[in-house]
């Protein structure tokens, strides 16, 4: 559990944002793990596996979160840093308004295109991977990367990206 | 931009690009000035993105979880021992009706008081005589 525990942190936390919501699906998304190991054939690693139900759960809450209407919950990636670092220097503090900004620039993406910038651009899958994960055709990646880099692009534009 | 020129710099910057493909996009952003911005603004979101810290559950997690897993194996379990309670009463139910009707029928079928009702018989029921509430009287009150 303690070696995949970053990776599904990676996935949920990224989708969802920090808090109790984002704690429950990472311990669901283990929990459902434990339940379907009986099923797993090893055709895919179980990191790939693992990264599939926690961005199912994390759709499905994602999903759950707009039917509910519920408040906005922005994600505060810069609560992640103030975790990680207990006595943050300029530069440290400087990436983690840096993380904040891309925290809330993903919010505003819709959530099939978060799922591909999350999966590809910040946990480093292959292409080939993230349409395995999200079970859509490498094209259809792609054309949702594209889009969602567009949109990011100009969202963090300037103080993010020169 | 055309999109097949969108789509081979994204997979430029992912670092997709088959060798001779490289090749080919290196020799164009050498002349393509447009390109080369888009090029460069894609690495530099790109580099951001990357750049985030590996966001980490908070303190105890595996701990949650291993008392979530023994909670719901304690729900299954007593859900377990319920259901198989549940089957066995289930079947069994037919065999004790049945031998309650035959205790009925043999109650009644060995009935020594004419006067007595059908079902205080069937039940098994003392017949109910004066004689017996003499006897029940001289019990609790003496001669």
């Amino acid at each position: 559990m303690e070696r995949y525990e970053p990776t599904v942190a990676g996935v949920v936390i990224r989708m969802l944002g920090t808090g109790d919501e984002a704690d429950d699906v990472g311990q669901e998304t283990f929990i459902r793990f434990h339940r379907s190991l009986h099923r797993f054939r090893g055709d895919s690693t179980l990191g790939t596996y693992l990264t599939r139900i926690a961005m199912n759960l994390s759709l499905n809450a994602l999903k759950r979160r707009k039917r509910m209407r519920q408040r906005h919950v922005p994600l505060d990636h810069a609560d992640a840093e103030a975790i990680a670092t207990e006595t943050p220097d300029e530069g440290d503090l400087e990436r983690a308004e840096s993380a904040a900004r891309i925290g809330r620039a993903l919010d505003d993406l819709s959530p099939k295109h978060r799922a591909v910038v999350v999966l590809r651009m910040m946990e480093d899958r292959s292409t080939a991977e993230v349409s395995k994960i999200l079970g859509v055709p490498q094209g259809t990646v792609m054309s949702r990367l594209k889009r969602a880099l567009a949109k990011l692009a100009l969202l963090l534009e300037p103080e993010v990206i020169p | 931009m055309s999109r097949r020129d969108s789509d081979r710099l994204l997979r430029a910057a992912l670092g997709e690009l088959a060798h001779e493909e490289k090749a080919a996009f290196d020799a164009r952003l050498e002349t393509d000035v447009e390109l080369e911005a888009d090029f460069a603004r894609v690495r530099a979101l790109k580099a951001a993105l990357e750049d985030t810290s590996q966001p980490r559950f908070g303190e105890g997690f595996a701990t949650r979880i291993m008392a979530r897993i023994r909670r719901e194996r304690a729900e299954h379990e007593a859900a377990s021992l319920e259901t198989v309670l549940a089957r066995f009463f289930t079947r069994l139910a037919p065999v004790a009706a049945a031998l309650a009707l035959a205790l009925f029928a043999l109650n009644l079928l060995v009935l020594d008081a004419p006067d007595q009702s059908r079902w205080e018989a069937a039940l098994g029921l003392e017949p109910i005589m004066l004689e017996s509430a003499y006897s029940i009287g001289e019990g609790l009150y003496g001669g």
